[in-house]
């Protein structure tokens, strides 16, 4: 009988093992009908995004060719660029955020991207809280999670899920944006390929810190579960949940609004992950930075409180 | 030197006591049986050994080391799951390569394993084909194949033949006798009495979650000690308990044998009880159906559950 393969202990065997779980996790819902179903969901989010700007812009250039009685061109947008650099789109900008200071950033940016980024940061937890639930929790329902914490740990298995799905959502919100891209351009005249290439560039890595946090939920759902089901339902009800607490915390009711309720209402701020989007939709805000590294903490501790019962549970 | 050790352990699943102090100990370099009716407990403790439940109470020791611990026994314990699924989408190399790199393998070892297991349990040519595609006993035996990974110490394989058409079952009994002869220990739990006889060293017969005996398999079934002759109608016994003088002599009328129970002693081997008993039970004119020293695991395993 020869010795056993030497195990890889320490970080070096902990990053490997994660890393293989993850490329497992890949390779699996590179295959799978999941992988479609999300890919269509976030294709169809970028193509809405395209197509609800492109009728926006249309409907607005249809009102002002009615009231100046000026021709309307055949393709939306043309008008766009003139709109943008008059004084009028950033007084609407203004009005709507109350800041000149932020109206003169997202003034600064094509306006299909400043667009994109609003719809983007809002559709895409939910999404990410809808289709990244249910890793773990199958796995326990069907038991294979057993061959693989009989040769690694259950921390090692739950990082190695955890990535695979980040991994996902990376390349899913890439998509959503270049689908977006794409149709912009093929809907709207005058569209600025440049500055819209690098706006996007620039919102999709913020927007995949503010999925961490969502990320962090999903999984939590999913280790805390035993049923794809169960673990969907925990995902995007605890979403919603985590959205009205938020709400409350944040533009409290008048029965909320005591100062003796003002360190609850701070705890619920921070403990949500919703609002957080302030700092990474508008980094010259100054909450950047606080916001980055509320969005990680609370991935953190998701994931750390869903995995306190992995850990310990039967499988 | 163990290879298993369980120490009273208890578990529960609500008001089910699935374990209620079960105490057994598995030799290392054994072929080991564990047998029990439905329920008695030999999945919750092999789930209990390798890890993904947790016991109660009791102790248990895997390789001398302590309870399960994937870091420090990995590469040196696998297992066989029951109805535990694979990755529907993955094909069977795949899984393969990848447990086999999760126990520490390189991943070029691990495709040469996973290709060879494969060759053995009669998979090679479905090495490429996702696991969905595969019929029950496939998957049955890529499961067992994942659990012959690497040079494991310790093996427990929970209903191997499980669903398996003779051939390949009979296929599978020779591939765990090779895998045996490296010094390995093998846990086998199974409901095929038969099976476990041929193959097994020692067994353990648990029920209700305790343990009800356990030893070498020969000591358990009383080859040793105990002699069964089939008759084909009842005869007088006196003559043979004469013969046997100092030895238990009994009829069971419904299955229509005499048992003798011998005390083994220096110079007196079965053979010779064998001739004995024969020589008096033909002078008394019996017709004599069958002759088998000790009686069948399976005979066992009725009286004592």
């Amino acid at each position: 009988m020869t010795a056993p393969p030497p195990a890889l202990v320490g970080a070096r065997g902990f990053v490997r093992d994660v890393g293989l779980v993850a490329r497992y996790e890949l390779a699996e819902a590179a295959r799978s009908k999941l992988l479609i179903v999300i890919t269509l969901l976030f294709v169809a989010a970028g193509g809405l995004a395209a197509w609800s700007f492109t009728e926006i812009v249309s409907t607005v250039e249809e009102n002002a060719a009615r009231m100046t009685g000026a021709p309307q061109s055949r393709r939306p947008g043309a008008t766009v660029r003139r709109l943008r650099d008059s004084g009028s789109y950033r007084d609407m900008l203004r009005m709507f955020m109350r800041n000149q200071e932020k109206a003169d950033y997202f003034a600064a940016i094509p306006p299909i991207v400043a667009f994109f980024a609003f719809f983007a940061f809002k559709i895409t937890p939910f999404l990410v809280l809808l289709t990244s639930a249910e890793t773990i929790a199958t796995e326990v329902a069907s038991r294979s999670i057993r061959y693989s914490v009989l040769r690694t740990g259950r921390l090692e298995f739950a990082v190695g899920k955890s990535l695979g799905q980040a991994l996902i959502v990376v390349a899913v919100t890439a998509l959503m944006a270049l689908v977006c891209y794409l149709i912009a351009w093929a809907s709207l005249a005058g569209f600025e390929h440049g500055a819209t290439v690098l706006g996007m560039l620039s919102f999709w890595p913020r927007l995949l810190l503010y999925t961490l946090p969502f990320l962090g939920w999903a999984m939590f759902a999913s280790m805390v579960t035993r049923s794809a089901n169960l673990a969907r339902l925990l995902s995007l009800g605890g979403g919603f949940a985590l959205a009205i607490l938020s709400a409350l915390a944040n533009d409290p009711p008048r029965w909320l609004r005591g100062e003796g309720l003002a360190p609850v209402r701070d705890l619920i701020a921070n403990l949500t992950p919703f609002r957080h989007d302030e700092g990474l939709t508008y980094p010259p805000g100054g909450a950047f930075a606080s916001d980055v590294a509320v969005c990680l903490a609370l991935a953190a501790l998701y994931f750390a409180a869903g995995f306190v019962l992995l850990r310990r549970r039967d499988l | 030197m163990s290879a298993l050790r369980f120490s009273e352990v208890r578990k529960r699943f609500g008001a089910i006591e699935a374990l209620r102090g079960l105490t057994f100990e598995v030799p290392r370099g054994s072929l080991y049986g564990l047998i029990g009716p439905n329920g008695a407990g030999k999945t919750t403790a092999f789930s209990i050994a390798c890890g993904f439940l947790n016991a109660d109470a009791g102790e248990v020791s895997i390789l001398e080391s302590g309870p399960f611990h994937p870091g420090r026994l990995k590469g040196r314990m696998t297992a066989l799951p029951q109805d535990a699924l694979l990755g529907a989408e993955t094909r069977c190399l795949e899984h393969l390569e990848f447990y086999g790199r999760l126990q520490g393998m390189t991943g070029a070892e691990a495709r040469r394993q996973g290709e060879r297991l494969l060759d053995e349990v009669g998979l090679g040519e479905r090495r490429n084909a996702k696991a969905r595609t595969l019929s029950h006993g496939m998957l049955r035996r890529l499961t067992v194949a994942q659990a012959l990974l690497g040079e494991p110490e310790l093996i427990l394989l929970d209903e191997p033949t499980s669903g398996l058409d003779p051939r390949h079952a009979h296929e599978l009994r020779e591939l765990l006798r090779r895998t045996r002869r490296d010094g390995r220990t093998l846990v086998i739990s199974s409901h095929n009495l038969p099976e476990l006889e041929a193959l097994c060293d020692h067994v353990a017969f648990i029920d209700r979650g305790v343990l009800l005996a356990s030893g070498a398999t020969d000591a358990v079934t009383g080859k040793g000690q105990e002699v069964e002759i089939d008759l084909v109608e009842a005869v007088d016994l006196t003559s043979l308990r004469a013969a046997l003088d100092g030895d238990t002599v009994s009829w069971d009328e419904p299955r229509r044998l005499v048992r003798v129970v011998y005390r083994p002693r220096e110079g007196r081997a079965a053979e010779e009880v064998i001739g004995l008993a024969l020589r008096a039970l033909l002078d008394s004119g019996a017709r004599i159906g069958g002759v088998r020293k000790g009686t069948s695991l399976e005979r066992k395993f009725l009286e004592m559950t």
